[in-house]
């Protein structure tokens, strides 16, 4: 398991239109907090990357070296600008061109190379009922109530059905999961945020449990995968009496938790508010074990903190707590299973011990960077798949293997 | 005759201070223990005069002194030692206060001091003060004891002294109750916290000259001021108006009355303000009226700028709705 | 009873307003709230943020009453006051944001119809050093530009609003929200060339003879409506009053009539406001007054988002429920005091 931050490729700029930090200072902060990793947000509108249809290679490679510069890792790219694929998810009538140029999309991004795309299924997007919801001594957060969005206009003109909706991801995901898989890039799902059935007229789709098995039962690959929001997922009514565990546990054992957005909320179900990372309903130090248990090693990440008095509006002060409160967590797991395994060690000698030598999880002994040593627990986490790129996935930057359709793609 | 709107402040050196009062339109400027010099125990009467003139350039008119430093009067309310030295000094004062030309004295006949003993939250984090005797524990304050006899004693000199002498150089002297309105206070005997004392105040020299400051937040915290056979609280004040004994008004509001209450929003106290204001202009009070202590709001000024702009401009609204006249002669 | 009259104060935020001013609020006691807000120059809001403004105003126990924004003085919105190709669009832009505001639970909207926007020249200084806005019609005669290269014509720009009214009336009604005009500020013939429609009594009339609508009503600026030249104050809040076409008040004073005046303190200028608020309690009005623009106090913080800073505000405010309550309490009594010793208060 590795931590990392979650910034705005673009940088952030304030709604009144103030640049607040640009993409290299939050990379310096993230260094700085003991990040390894990053994931590079576009927030579903347009200016993280150039492109009003789809996003180029070299603008892509660019924002990796970037990142690699500050000595950090680039694990995932998140969203697209929602006018890339609203005609995919509504089944509008420009489905098809943006099927392609989403393709084109996913390839660049792939063979720039970074490992991950999440994005979301939600046409409208995130829905919130209040910003300045007060919260402990008076700090700010947002919630959700739906009973005031109830009276929505519709978003796109009309009431969709669940059954359209179904199948007009079901054709999306039969359709890039395979090229995905040749390109050696996972995609993953957000789930909708809020969880709730449906507003202003479109049916939200992932909302649940069920929903997300048939999601990756569409198409069983390690590239139709989720973008694992823990914080929305804690906002589902599934989640309630341990379901969140559950669903954790589930799908990180299937291998399809892609990278973790690692946030608390009040309650499951709505009307909910954002909570700080240990005031919510869900035990944050158990959800780490139970990562832990299944072996996933890829990147926890904060996502929405509460507002606190004196911090910038991106949230500096309330996101840097939050990483330090998931490096505190995962500090003590993992002294905890090396002390287990050291504790196994003991009552069966011939097992080979150096367990856990190092339980600081960015000593020396770390064999993937900053991450938790690995191979050298009794317990052997189911982790081949997840990998980071090796040399070979890392694509030399060769204009010729740029058109479309190219399926010369070098994996090993 | 007319009703009028006043302010006070302790003190004239602040420029700003004045300026808003000019420019809520303040019409009678009170100044609560202003630093002017004591010189062998009395106030002058070129000292009085800068303060006069200070107030009057900002086109603002200095109607009352309320209190001189506590320690020319002290031995007044307490017949201590000093008792003959201070009458004298403050004879001259008043003298040379007649003399520059203010119309009013009024002292708090109280000995140790106004006092609370917290704070309660009004209403969203709004603060006013607060009274509970149960709380209070304040140990006796004199080395010498002090009779109910000996207090009326002091009180009854003072005034039969004071008052010809206030006649004579056309300053009308007006006493203020002690707040909390208790009979005694830190061992002191407090002659005026009832309506049995100010009556017998009134009586000891039947003159426009011997007055009442009536704080009405104070009277409105006597025990029985609540009740009809208090007396109520407005009864207190028709009476007092109507034998021309008020010379001006603290016009502000309570939570209840003594052992235990708090300070209020104007408009948000037990006392019906209209009703009170009604009785004022009916028994043809021709004084002024003024904010007193407000509740502390977010982001206000020790001071209390703003709060007492809305208490200000509460009370302006009363004055001439209940009269139907314009204070600024507008329309 | 004083509490059946259901006369309100009520304070007027910008939408970006903070803790303070909010919280200031909650403090005195004033449950409405009026928010400048609304479609304007750039994009307009939608549904999800009138959703949150209101939860934000209600958790300083603060109802919005309405939202009040102008967007005819911005160019964009042209072709709607004057007439042009992409009116029908600009009007459909509208009718969205009017259901925003109705699903959001905002229940009235005001605007005004002034492609000038509001008009004033330099402040003059008033009691104490406080300063108030100013118009001088002269002044602004000699130094505003025509707006579009030639005086724009008055019968186009009735034609236009006419069409506007029948348009986005029936919009209003089905979403159950009340919309209101606010009157030409300044009232004068006209700035820049462009005519002030909406500047008289008549003009008003006019306005709401096009729908009979419940929904079509009056922003009923007060203050504006006492600058009108030559009309009486007290008549048209009884006129408007009694045919409940007065959605909120801006209870607000002035020196005189335009052309020439400028704002005064709530209780200087020429209107007699408990005259005014009499007026509004016997025509059956039941509503809110706001304190609008209050003089500016030395030392004064500001506001965010209105003219006028905190205790110039706290002061309107203090008076405006000091009216009310004895407006309202008087009646208990047969009246206000009549002291006969008293010099002769007017009526």
């Amino acid at each position: 398991m590795r931590i990392g931050f979650n910034f705005l490729a673009s940088g952030f700029t304030t709604p009144a239109g103030q640049s607040e930090t640009n993409l290299d200072d939050f990379l310096t902060f993230a260094a700085q907090y003991g990040a390894s990793d990053v994931v590079l947000q576009s927030y579903n509108t347009f200016g993280a990357v150039p492109g009003t249809e789809r996003w180029e290679f070299e603008d892509l490679l660019k924002l990796r070296m970037q990142v690699e510069s500050h000595g950090l890792h680039l694990e995932a790219l998140e969203n697209v600008p929602t006018a890339f694929y609203d005609h995919i998810m509504l089944g509008g009538p420009k489905r098809d061109e943006q099927i392609e140029n989403m393709i084109h999309t996913v390839r660049s991004i792939a063979r720039a190379g970074i490992p991950i795309f999440g994005y979301n299924w939600m046409p409208s997007n995130v829905w919130r009922t209040s910003f300045h919801t007060l919260n402990r001594g008076g700090s700010k957060v947002s919630s959700y109530d739906h009973h005031e969005h109830m009276n929505a206009p519709f978003t796109h003109g009309r009431e969709f059905t669940e059954e359209e909706m179904w199948c007009n991801l079901e054709h999306w995901i039969k359709i890039i999961t395979p090229i995905a898989e040749e390109e050696g890039i996972r995609l993953g799902v957000h789930p909708p945020d809020p969880p709730v059935k449906s507003v202003g007229g479109i049916p939200r789709l992932l909302t649940g449990f069920e929903e997300y098995k048939r999601l990756i039962e569409i198409v069983d690959s390690p590239s139709n995968a989720i973008e694992f929001c823990q914080g929305t997922f804690s906002e589902m009514e599934d989640a309630a009496d341990g379901g969140i565990y559950d669903m954790v546990r589930y799908f990180g054992e299937r291998g399809k938790i892609l990278y973790v957005h690692f946030r608390n909320v009040s309650n499951p179900g709505e009307p909910f508010q954002e909570e700080f990372i240990n005031t919510g309903h869900v035990n944050m130090y158990k959800m780490i074990k139970v990562y832990q248990e299944v072996g996933f090693p890829g990147v926890l990440v904060n996502d929405h903190v509460p507002n606190t008095i004196g911090d910038s509006q991106w949230g500096h002060q309330g996101r840097a707590y939050a990483n330090g409160y998931i490096q505190a967590l995962m500090d003590v797991v993992a002294e905890e299973t090396a002390a287990e395994a050291e504790a196994e060690a003991k009552s069966s000698p011939d097992v080979s011990a150096a367990a856990g030598s190092s339980s600081d999880i960015y000593g020396p002994d770390a064999t993937v960077s900053r991450g938790i040593p690995l191979g050298e627990s009794s317990h052997e986490p189911k982790r081949s798949i997840f990998a980071p790129p090796g040399p070979a996935m890392i694509k030399t930057p060769n204009p010729a293997m740029l058109p479309e359709g190219e399926t010369d793609a070098q994996t090993n | 005759m007319s009703m009028r709107i006043g302010m006070g402040r302790n003190s004239a050196s602040d420029a700003q201070a004045m300026r808003f009062m000019a420019q809520l339109g303040i019409q009678d400027v009170v100044l609560n223990t202003p630093p002017v010099p004591v010189k062998n125990g009395k106030w002058e009467l070129v000292d009085i005069i800068a303060l006069k003139n200070r107030v009057e350039e900002f086109d603002l008119k200095l109607t009352a002194i309320e209190n001189t430093q506590i320690d020319m009067r002290n031995d007044l309310i307490t017949g201590g030692p000093k008792f003959d030295e201070q009458l004298e000094n403050m004879v001259e004062t008043i003298k040379n206060i007649g003399r520059a030309g203010i119309p009013m004295y009024t002292m708090s006949w109280r000995y140790p001091r106004y006092y609370r003993t917290g704070h309660v939250d009004i209403g969203n984090g709004a603060m006013g003060t607060a009274y509970d005797s149960e709380v209070e524990h304040w140990p006796d304050v004199l080395d010498f004891e002090m009779t109910l006899e000996s207090a009326w004693e002091c009180l009854e000199t003072w005034v039969r002294t004071i008052t010809s002498v206030a006649e004579e150089y056309g300053v009308r002297i007006g006493l203020h109750p002690v707040d909390p309105p208790m009979p005694v206070v830190a061992g002191v005997p407090q002659l005026l916290h009832n309506f049995e004392g100010y009556k017998r105040l009134i009586e000891i020299v039947d003159s426009p000259a011997n007055g009442i400051l009536l704080c009405q937040g104070s009277f409105s915290q006597m025990a029985g001021a609540d009740k009809d056979s208090g007396p109520s609280i407005y009864e207190m004040i028709e009476y007092f108006v109507k034998r021309k004994k008020v010379l001006y008004v603290h016009f502000r509001n309570v939570s209840g009355t003594v052992p235990k209450f708090h300070e209020t929003f104007i408009n948000t106290g037990y006392v019906d303000m209209y009703k009170a204001m009604r009785i004022y202009a009916e028994n043809g009070f021709d004084g002024f009226f003024m904010d007193d202590h407000v509740p502390h709001t977010v982001g206000d000024t020790d001071y209390g700028h703003r709060a007492k702009a809305y208490a200000n401009g509460y009370i302006q609204a009363l004055i001439e709705t209940t009269t139907n006249t314009s204070l600024h002669g507008a329309h | 009873m004083a509490s059946d009259f259901n006369l309100r104060p009520a304070i007027a935020y910008g939408a970006n307003t903070t803790d303070e001013a909010l919280r200031t609020a909650a403090q005195y006691g004033i449950e409405d709230a009026v928010v400048y807000y609304g479609p304007g120059a750039g994009q307009s809001p939608d549904f999800q943020d009138y959703v949150a403004l209101r939860l934000r105003f209600e958790s300083y126990g603060l109802k919005i009453i309405a939202i009040e924004g102008g967007f005819s003085p911005h160019r964009k919105w042209h072709d709607v006051v004057f007439g042009g190709p992409r009116r029908d669009e600009m009007i459909e832009q509208l009718q969205d944001q009017v259901r925003f505001m109705a699903r959001a639970g905002i229940p009235i909207y005001g605007y005004n119809w002034m492609p000038n926007s509001w008009g004033r020249a330099n402040p003059v200084t008033i009691r104490g050093g406080a300063m108030g806005t100013a118009y001088q019609w002269d002044f602004d005669k000699e130094r505003r530009p025509l707006m579009y290269g030639e005086p724009m014509s008055e019968d186009n720009m009735w034609d236009c609003i006419e069409y506007w009214i029948k348009a986005i009336t029936p919009v209003a009604e089905e979403e159950g929200i009340r919309l209101g005009i606010h009157p030409e500020d300044p009232p004068v013939e006209d700035r820049g060339g462009v005519p002030g429609l909406l500047r008289s009594f008549d003009a008003f009339k006019k306005l709401m003879s096009f729908s009979d609508s419940h929904y079509n009503a009056i922003e009923f600026c007060q203050g504006t409506f006492s600058e009108m030249p030559g009309e009486d104050i007290y008549e048209m809040i009884e006129y408007f009053a009694k045919r409940d076409k007065i959605l909120y008040v801006h209870f607000r004073n002035v020196s005189g009539q335009a052309p020439s005046f400028n704002e005064e303190f709530i209780n200087t200028g020429y209107v007699d406001m408990k005259k005014a608020m009499r007026t509004y309690r016997d025509a059956g009005y039941k509503g809110s007054f706001i304190d609008d623009h209050c003089p500016i106090m030395e030392d004064d913080a500001d506001f965010p988002g209105n003219l006028g800073g905190y205790r110039s505000r706290l002061f309107a405010q203090g008076y405006i429920q000091g009216v009310i309550d004895g407006v309202t309490r008087e009646g208990d009594y047969g009246g206000p005091v009549s002291t006969s010793a008293s010099n002769g208060g007017t009526a």
